[in-house]
């Protein structure tokens, strides 16, 4: 009973967790990845159950308006907004003494009060609370923005910016505050009479300097003298004198105004290095890469204007490529192909990114990164797949069965070692986004050589569906190994695919295992797609002598070993990525004993997990699984 | 579903639910030192997960500060997605810098993070009043290295235009 209590306690722990921390949580605002990108959570505080809504309109008219305003409306896509629907007992926030008089204090979730430090526009949120909860909802969160729900005017701003988002004037308040806690931008207004005596200040958007100093000396703002009205104005940070702001107008000076041009500046710089990667480069730099495919940058894509590509082949500008743009990125092409073909060597392709903005004077916003450079070369591989053909052919779900093809190098030069993949598609456009059923290696091919294989698949048991015709294809390299002349002949249908028959009466060879002393099961895993939360139900099974023996896996979402014989779930030795071979053995008295080893097989992709159970049981045929005749010993191949 | 995958399932469940009980829940806090120059050593314990995110296993230390800029550990969660980079603001502020050691004192990961010291108040007519931060909190994130058995803080640097800000 003792340890009854105790796992029970310790199963409760998780439910001991803050559960009023985890609130609904929404991607408003889409930019792209997280982790390329500026990213901003905003808490609703003094909203009720009833006022979610309430708080999904204060979010949205806060977006347009941050969305509107230069230069947040030339890069929309390098912002995400997260809007986390805390809800509170209570509405507004509370208004203690000894700002008021007749004190109101109100239950909120993230305990909101007026009167902060004595001022009693200071409205401020309880920031450890803010930030646990900004966290647990969103873990990649760059800045948290409070909105709350009361309608006197008030706001602050230090870790996190906590404004009213009732008053009308709420959305050019917490503007003006990212100002400061996104942008590092100093205040622009002063209180009469002060005099500034010290060093130079640290904000790009002020300066101890008068304008014929800034130009002298070439600091701060002097690219933009004589520029939209940038002079230099004495007054600023606090100081009517001895410190001077670009404009005489600015956002961070007034409400209602635009950002000056130097705040402007500084905004697009800070949005830019939060994209410190293309979102995707293909392929890979250096290379060398055969001229034949598409050479490629994915950028988020601008609110106005362009960016311009500039392909440069041996420092030679050839081409501004292609530019597509779909959602929220765009993505920059260039085939170099068809010019360096019947002249065998190699070239330097460099793409030159130019943000062609005003916005910003000096030499990029992306200067670390606006360069990038591959090796192209003819003298490339180009595999082509012929003929491909059932050598038997399935019929059924989980069936085995076996394709052949042959693969040629009709290329200049051999590549690298390759794999070819085999494809369950449910049309005939076969891709590597297709289920993989089989494949094999081909090891470097000479120009002009071929390899002709037969080799085994297996029509997978799970996921399949009637209101599919499928259809089998064979992609060459469909790990993207080689950079060929032409990647446009490396695709195959295997004609002549029956309708399978789906029934779940599976076929006779679909789950043969190993049985003896000792013998392995090879589990391959895909490594090119994952598919977490896919269920996944094979049961291989065994008929041993003297016994009916299970032998499963189940795959679950934690790492441990099970000992099947005392059924004791242990320590899991194993660290993420969590993939594995499987070993087990079935002994002549029907007892199994599985062990779960550390990976040899490479990671599918981030963010995949998986855990596995191993178990043996006596065969129980009430739960759907199956046993049938060890027969031989087969690969099996498992998809996720 | 049968009674044998039932147990399965459970059993796959009490597991999960072991794997969180087998990080200790152990006082929060154990500051030590009180200068600048000694660092703050807290072990890792009772960390609280959050499904969320995406990624990497992702460390996030909740601190509070008291007015002599005392760091005490208030709380531990983790969850998934990227640490932010370091980004220091040309403001009043502090910088820590931190280390994960393991059980044996080696370090795995290290840092460092901006805390903001100063305030701002926004006017209604445009502007704000500056002001400093008395005790405050501030969060802390890092990559989550395998065998991660305690975080070590130290302040690196205090802004000194305290006199500035008002």
């Amino acid at each position: 009973m003792r340890h009854l209590l105790l796992i029970l306690a310790v199963a409760l722990l998780p439910l001991a967790l803050p559960a009023q921390q985890m609130w609904p949580t929404t991607k408003v605002h889409d930019g792209g990845p997280s982790n390329n990108r500026l990213d901003i959570v905003i808490l609703g505080d003094g909203y009720t159950a009833g006022q979610i809504p309430l708080f999904h309109t204060h979010v949205t008219n806060f977006i347009n308006h941050l969305l509107g305003v230069t230069p947040y409306d030339r890069y929309p896509n390098w912002i995400n907004i997260w809007r986390v629907d805390v809800e509170s007992a209570q509405s507004g926030a509370d208004h203690p003494a000894p700002c008021y008089s007749n004190p109101i204090l109100v239950n909120t979730a993230l305990n909101s009060k007026y009167c902060t430090g004595g001022t009693q526009r200071c409205v401020t949120a309880d920031t450890a609370i803010s930030l646990a909860t900004a966290f647990l909802n969103v873990p990649e969160y760059d800045k948290v923005v409070v909105l709350v729900n009361d309608p006197e005017y008030g706001g602050c701003a230090s870790t996190i910016a906590t404004s009213t988002a009732v008053h009308s004037a709420a959305n050019e308040v917490i503007t003006h505050e990212m100002g400061h806690s996104v942008f590092s931008l100093a205040d622009e207004y002063w209180s009469n009479g002060t005099t500034y005596t010290g060093g130079e200040l640290a904000q790009v958007n002020v300066t101890n300097q008068d304008a014929a100093s800034i130009a002298a000396t070439q600091t701060k703002w002097h690219s933009w003298l004589g520029i939209e009205n940038v002079n230099a104005f004495e007054g600023g940070r606090y100081y009517q004198f001895g410190i001077w702001r670009p404009r005489n107008q600015c956002k961070m000076r007034s409400l209602g105004q635009t950002f000056c041009p130097v705040c402007r500046e500084k905004i697009t710089e800070t949005l830019w290095s939060k994209v410190i990667v293309p979102d995707a480069v293909t392929p890979s730099p250096p290379g060398p890469y055969g001229s034949g495919g598409a050479f490629s940058v994915t950028l988020p894509a601008l609110g106005n204007g362009t960016l311009v590509a500039h392909w440069l082949l041996d420092g030679q500008e050839v081409s501004q490529g292609t530019t597509t743009t779909v959602g929220n990125q765009t993505t920059y092409s260039f085939v170099p192909g068809p010019f360096l073909a019947g002249s065998l060597g190699t070239s330097n392709l460099d793409l030159v990114i130019e943000d062609d903005t005003t916005y910003y004077r000096k030499a990029s916003p992306w200067e670390p990164l606006s360069t990038l450079s591959w090796i192209v070369t003819d003298a490339a591989p180009d595999y082509a797949v012929q003929n491909p053909s059932f050598a038997t052919v399935p019929t059924r779900r989980g069936e085995l069965f076996t394709i052949t093809d042959t693969v040629i190098n009709g290329g200049a030069t051999g590549g690298p070692p390759i794999r070819v993949g085999y494809y369950l598609s449910t049309d005939t456009n076969i891709t590597t986004s297709d289920r993989l059923i089989g494949f094999r290696t081909i090891p470097s091919l000479a120009p002009g050589a071929s390899s002709t294989a037969t080799t085994p698949c297996r029509i997978p048991i799970d996921g399949l569906s009637t209101l599919f015709n499928y259809h089998v294809g064979v992609i060459v390299d469909d790990e993207g190994a080689a950079y060929e002349q032409n990647e446009a002949d490396n695709v195959a249908e295997v004609p002549g695919l029956p309708a399978l028959d789906l029934s779940n009466t599976l076929s006779p060879d679909a789950l043969l295992v190993p049985y003896g002393s000792p013998q392995t099961i090879s589990f391959v895993f895909d490594a090119g797609a994952a598919h977490a939360g896919e269920d996944f139900y094979i049961f291989p099974s065994a008929t041993a002598p003297g016994a009916g023996t299970d032998f499963g896996v189940f795959v679950g979402t934690a790492p441990f070993t099970f000992d099947p014989l005392s059924f004791m779930v242990t320590d899991g030795t194993l660290g993420p990525p969590f993939f594995n071979g499987f070993q087990g053995q079935l002994d002549a008295s029907g007892q199994t004993v599985a062990t779960l080893f550390k990976p040899a097989l490479p990671n599918p992709g981030a963010g995949t997990t998986l855990w596995f159970f191993a178990l043996t049981t006596a065969t129980n045929p009430s739960d759907g699984s199956v046993s049938v005749p060890i027969l031989s010993t087969v690969p099996i191949l498992f998809f996720f | 579903m049968s009674p044998k995958w039932m147990a399965l399932t459970l059993g796959l469940g009490v597991f999960a639910l072991l794997s969180v009980g087998m990080i200790e829940k152990n006082p929060a806090s154990e500051a030590r030192g009180a200068t600048s120059a000694t660092p703050w050593s807290f072990e890792i314990r009772g960390v609280e997960a959050s499904p969320r995110g995406e990624g990497p296993p992702l460390l996030a230390f909740l601190l509070g500060v008291d007015e002599e800029g005392r760091p005490s550990l208030q709380r531990i969660f983790s969850a998934r997605g990227v640490a932010p980079a370091f980004e220091e603001q040309p403001d009043y502020g502090r910088i820590y810098r931190w280390e994960i050691l393991s059980a044996s004192g080696r370090v795995l990961a290290e840092g460092r993070h901006f805390d903001l010291l100063a305030r701002y108040t926004p006017a209604l007519e445009g502007g704000c009043e500056k002001s400093l931060l008395g005790p405050h909190s501030l969060l802390l994130r890092t990559p989550w290295p395998q065998g991660a058995d305690r975080i070590v803080l130290a302040i690196d640097d205090v802004r000194t235009d305290r006199k500035e800000a008002r």
